[in-house]
């Protein structure tokens, strides 16, 4: 009995050790001298690369892995993958078969014999996967995680961080808004003018970009409370401290088969630039007949008016009479600018004492330009539609010279004052001459542009919730203008007689106005904090002055020199007289920590004084006027779903000095404008929505606005058209309404290496038009565009930039429907031919209303990694497109112009750094 | 001379024996956001040396970091917003946060805790993990094709990216036993990240550590147990809770609770 109670203990023993049993993989590595080796991992996989069990061998390379995961029921299986590797030897793997064994213990023995192969791991990752960092309001990219070494200047390389975009003109926006300024090393240089660095600083001296939210400049204002400023700090590469560093480039261009000019293409360019603690100078130059302009680099007039923070307000008046230059703004400006620019910048920003600072810039630029086309203008009316022809050669020298200067002084934890002075001298000479239908007519047009502004601010904290700032502000624009106009249209409209001789000059007009405009004011504000809300409280008072003076007069008549026609219909002699007090009022009321509601009222007094002289009496009427202007904003700030804002603003302004002429003056050749008398304000009201999410980490952004703007007394014009004027009376009357939406979208995908951005615009438009007709009737547009654009970041090998964007415009006017389509494409392929030669084909295909444009451009650049020289190939317009064809509809106008572009040339560039 | 040729022999053997007598260290960046989680939080260095038998780990070291860096007040916020973290400075000292493993004796010791005031050394077992290998998930790290595993250890669920071309058991901090190097490592909601910055192997200057740098505190035992160590733990969260009532009730305040998560990466 019990010999059988022990046999079934033990077979159950026995039966229960057999269910429990597993596969054990046991076995020895050892060495080519059978040398047991210690810490070799040995891995078991199935066939299809399923971990199933691993370990490591001990002291003398014996090693035992117990396999769970397979069921003894499996046996026999076919494919087993045993790894077997140690560092210092090469790796082994062996595919083994097993089988219920005989004896029935499932241990299976697989030794190894591994071969020696002395192994140097050296490796660094620089910040793997960091290449964005962000740190409470900074987000930081490391600038050689975005870039492909075909980059030149900072503009190129900012192009290429998510976040950032950059508009036709150079206007950097980041995380949706405009930035305030752009710092190197934290220091502001340029403020308004960061263009110029832009446009100019060598994008291979940045190593980081930040974008910084929040941003406050003035120290009292930044403890106070969250500004929603969006500012840019450049971080440049180590070692270009204290150092002077810059470039020097060289180019010189030859036209390749004819050309229409005969002149070489040039580009040349110096950067300097010094940094150190106490001292940052930059200086800028660049002189190019390639397209890119200089003048245009330099901001014109600032206003900014901020509840919460500084305001600034330059104003300036107006030309009166302008000549169209015929730019072509689809294609890029190498394509089709003609022009030789001079551009010197030298901007300082230096530590004078302990809590003195002095920021200054001097800026020289020189802008020549041609521009010659030939169109065709017809007005849709009726059945009697007009049509002008016109041969135009244009020529325009312009020249810019500004000094900037600002002291900040921040004498101590209450006390902050700056003060910001600026001066520009701006002549311009433009040449035009017309062969209008068969006429010839010429028009030469001189500015002489003087301005200053003044800014001074003083801070004071005065305690730890309230601040108040003090602003005095005054400036100055002054502008002398001449216009001479012969056009032989203009004189028999004048009844000007002139000699039936055959070789007689037609005596020419001369318009000369002088503007002027003078204006002077304080503004005080005052910010309080409280628990859950700011308030801002401002009261302003400003004395603005503004004049024109002009003279129309027919010069060196016929017979008599120096008899004078002098047409007083036709001149003007009007001032306005501006005293304003007003009250700006803003609560900001935190809901909860992400839920801010913002409103605004302002209260504003104007006395308003017109002084018009009409055939030699003069006419003074004021007007005192009463303004209530408010705002109400409503932003949401969301962790999961983003930020959202909705807003209503009401604004009421007055009309500008043109607009309430007594008499007509004349704006180009063919226009004559006359003002009209002042009734009430010119409103207009929005009411607007925007959303944006960032996921940074996931390299997404998405922003939709959507927009409705009502304008409900605008200043329009009445205008009368014949075969050679057109001329044109403000009128106030009501406006139009305009709704707009678009959207946008940034996205890059790791596993294709793609950074790719959709934009997608639509708005409608109703406006109020009137042509040759008593009353006003509708003009219906919409424009659609979408433009989508990628990038790659491939390493080694080929790397591409793409996009396509198509635009379509549609206009209805008395029942006439006109559309516009036009598309473009581009590709951009760079090949890294080795580690120093860059190859890269820029090619563009225009289609506009069915008409084809082909730019192919190829660039092949040196650069060697030792030595600070390096070279640059571009072959431009390979295709030779000389002519453009522009065909526009436009509102209810049909428009055909012939434009020349620039040949097909090859330009040799070298850059030496230090 | 018999002895003499033995002794050779001997010498000789001792000297080819070694699989891998040389030293390895590998440089790691660690971000501690125990209380912000998404790897939001001070970034500082840490090194791992090894040898066959011994593991020397370090961070939070005073001589690792640049000194301008060290004292940069910083605010981190957790993404919903619900609250946020003021840095004062880098978390450094002197001898750093050590993790040292000898696995002939199979012990380790180490003595990250930010119980201030005390200076203790956890010592116990070399601890054992159990990894799900996905051999199908892979991605690069630098020139390595790192695979993932995941496992779950003392209160926190890790996700490890491991090289299996870089052969060695170890890890950041006390994670290790996988059959490839751990180039990458953080727990589920990245309150931990480690991540790969560069590695040498042979390193022939390096010296593995094997004793710890540290100083005896007055009255306190310089090594505990893993009980002993759970027990401080929950007496040092309860501390800080009945403080914040304490400032609370004074000031009319409502008070959060702390907890373990917040404040130790191994949760007991």
């Amino acid at each position: 009995m019990k010999k059988y109670v022990l046999f079934l203990l033990f077979s159950f023993y026995y039966f229960f050790a057999y269910s429990q049993q597993n596969i054990v993989f046991k076995g020895k590595i050892t060495d080519k001298q059978n040398r047991g080796i210690e810490n070799a991992s040995v891995l078991v996989m199935d066939k299809n690369e399923n971990n199933l069990g691993y370990n490591f061998t001990g002291e003398k390379g014996n090693y035992a892995i117990l396999l769970k995961k397979i069921p003894i029921e499996n046996l026999p299986i076919d494919s087993l993958i045993i790894e077997v590797s140690c560092l210092g030897y090469n790796k082994k793997t062996q595919i083994v078969k097993i089988s219920a064994t005989s004896n029935n213990n499932f241990n299976f023995i697989f030794d190894f014999i591994l071969e020696e192969n002395a192994e140097i791991l050296n490796e660094v990752v620089v910040e793997a996967g960091k290449k964005i960092k962000i740190t409470q309001d900074t987000t930081s990219y490391v600038v050689s995680g975005f870039t492909n070494n075909t980059e030149q200047t900072l503009e190129d390389v900012l192009k290429k961080i998510p976040g950032i975009a950059i508009d036709k003109e150079g206007n950097i926006k980041a995380h949706g808004k405009a930035i305030d300024k752009l710092l190197i090393e934290g220091e502001d240089v340029f403020d308004k003018n960061y263009k110029l660095l832009s446009k100019n600083l060598d994008a291979k001296v940045l190593e980081e970009i930040q974008i910084i939210d929040n941003f406050e400049d003035n120290p009292i204002f930044k403890k106070f409370g969250a500004s929603d400023k969006v500012a840019l700090n450049l971080k440049l590469k180590e070692g270009l401290a204290n150092v002077w560093f810059g470039n020097v480039g060289l180019g010189k261009g030859v036209i390749l088969g004819d050309g229409i000019t005969s002149d070489a293409r040039w580009k040349n360019s110096v950067n300097l630039g010094l940094l150190r603690k106490k001292i940052k100078l930059f200086y800028l130059g660049d002189f190019n007949n390639i397209g890119e302009k200089a003048t245009t680099l330099i901001s014109d007039n600032t206003i900014q008016m901020d509840m919460f923070g500084i305001d600034r307000y330059e104003y300036k008046t107006n030309h009166i009479y302008s000549i169209n230059n015929n730019e072509i703004n689809f294609f890029s400006k190498t394509q089709s600018i003609f022009n030789n620019s001079f551009l010197n910048s030298l901007s300082i920003n230096k530590r004078l004492k302990k809590h003195l600072s002095l920021r200054g810039v001097a800026y020289l630029a020189n802008d020549k330009q041609t521009q010659n086309s030939t169109s065709l203008l017809k007005y849709n009316l009726d059945s009697n539609p007009i049509q002008f022809k016109e041969e135009n050669f244009y020529q325009q020298a312009k020249i810019l010279s500004a000094i900037e200067l600002e002291l900040k002084y921040t004498g101590n934890e209450k006390n902050y004052i700056t003060n910001q002075f600026v001066f520009k001298n701006n002549p311009e000479r433009t040449q035009n001459n017309l062969l209008f239908n068969t006429t010839q007519i010429d028009q030469f047009a001189k500015y002489q542009n003087y301005t200053f502004y003044n800014h001074l601010n003083h801070t004071n904290k005065i305690s730890s919730s309230k601040i108040l700032n003090n602003y005095f502000y005054f400036g100055n624009n002054n502008i002398d203008e001449k216009a001479e106009i012969s056009s032989p249209f203009l004189n028999k409209f004048l009844d000007i007689p002139t000699s039936n001789a055959s070789n007689a000059t037609i005596p020419p007009i001369i318009q000369h106005s002088l503007n002027n405009l003078l204006y002077f004011g304080g503004k005080s504000k005052l910010l309080s904090k409280f628990k859950k809300f700011e308030i801002s409280n401002s009261l302003l008072a400003e004395y603005r002055s503004e004049r024109i003076n002009s003279t129309f007069v027919a010069n060196n008549l016929g017979n008599n020199q120096g008899d004078n026609l002098v047409f007083e219909q036709y001149q003007n002699a009007i001032q306005l007289k501006q005293l304003k007090f007003s009250s700006d009022n803003s609560l900001r009321y935190n809901l909860s920590k992400n839920k801010i509601l913002t409103a605004t009222i302002g209260f504003q007094n104007i006395i308003f004084g017109i002084n018009n002289q009409k055939n030699s009496q003069e006419d003074n009427v004021k007007h005192n006027i009463f303004i209530f202007n408010p705002t109400i904003i409503f932003s949401l700030k969301t962790t999961k779903w983003g930020f959202f804002s909705a807003s209503y603003i009401e604004n009421n302004t007055l009309p500008e000095i043109n607009q309430l002429t007594n008499n007509f003056q004349l704006t180009n050749y063919r226009s004559f404008v006359q003002g009209t008398n002042y009734q009430n304000p010119l409103k207009n009201s929005s009411i607007s929505f925007q959303h944006s999410i960032r996921n940074d980490e996931k390299r997404l952004s998405f922003t939709t606005n959507a927009n409705y703007i009502k304008s409900v007394s605008i200043f329009n014009t009445q205008n009368t058209v014949n075969n050679e004027f057109s001329f044109g009376t403000f009128r106030q009357t009501f406006g139009g309404e305009t709704y707009n939406i678009g959207l946008s979208l940034v996205n890059y995908s790791r596993k294709l290496k793609l950074a790719s951005k959709i934009d997608i615009n639509n708005s409608w438009t109703n406006n109020l038009v009137n042509i040759n007709s008593s009353e006003f009737s509708i003009l219906k547009s919409y424009t659609h565009n979408i433009k989508y654009s990628a990038t790659t970041y491939l390493k080694g090998g080929f790397n591409f930039d793409a996009g396509f964007s198509y635009n379509y415009g549609q206009s209805v006017f008395n029942n006439i429907k006109t559309a516009n389509i036009t598309k473009d494409l581009f590709l951009n392929i760079n090949y890294q031919l080795s580690k120093t030669v860059l190859l890269e084909s820029n090619n563009s295909l225009y289609i506009i209303n069915d008409k084809n444009y082909i730019f192919n451009n190829i660039i092949l650049s040196y650069n060697p990694a030792q030595g600070r020289l390096s070279y640059r190939m571009i072959i431009n317009n390979i295709t030779n497109q000389n002519q453009y064809t522009l065909m526009s509809l436009n509102n209810y106008t049909f428009y055909q112009q012939n434009v020349q572009l620039i040949p097909r040339y090859v330009l040799y560039a070298i850059k030496y750094r230090f | 001379m018999k002895n003499k040729l033995y002794s050779l022999i001997f010498l000789s053997f001792l000297f080819f024996s070694n699989s891998f007598a040389q030293n390895g260290i590998v440089n790691y960046g660690f971000i501690e956001a125990l209380f912000t989680g998404n790897a939001v939080g001070e970034d500082c260095n840490a090194v791992l040396k090894f040898n066959k038998n011994n593991i020397a780990y370090v961070s939070n070291k005073t001589s690792l970091e640049k000194p301008e860096d060290i004292n940069v007040k910083k605010t981190f916020e957790r993404p919903d917003d619900s609250g946020g973290v003021i840095s004062m400075g880098m978390q450094v000292t002197p001898n750093g946060n050590q993790v040292l493993i000898d696995k002939k004796q199979n012990i380790l010791l180490s003595n990250d805790n930010p119980i201030p005031m005390s200076k203790f050394f956890l010592k116990e077992e070399i601890p054992t993990f159990d990894w799900k290998i996905n051999n199908k998930e892979t991605k690069k790290i630098g020139k390595f094709d790192c695979t993932k595993a995941t496992t779950t250890f003392r209160g926190r669920n890790y996700t490890a990216w491991f090289a299996k071309t870089i052969p060695v058991p170890y890890g950041p901090w006390k994670l290790g036993g996988l059959p490839g190097l751990i180039l990458e490592a953080y727990d589920t909601n990245k309150n931990v990240y480690w991540y790969f910055k560069s590695i040498e192997y042979p390193a022939p200057n390096v010296q593995v550590e094997t004793k710890i740098f540290n100083e005896k505190m007055e009255g306190q035992k310089q090594f505990i147990n893993l009980k002993e160590y759970a027990k401080k733990q929950a007496e040092y969260i309860k501390e800080q809770n009945e403080r914040s009532i304490m400032v609370a009730k004074k000031f009319n305040m409502k008070m959060k609770e702390t907890t373990i998560q917040e404040n130790f990466i191994e949760i007991l």
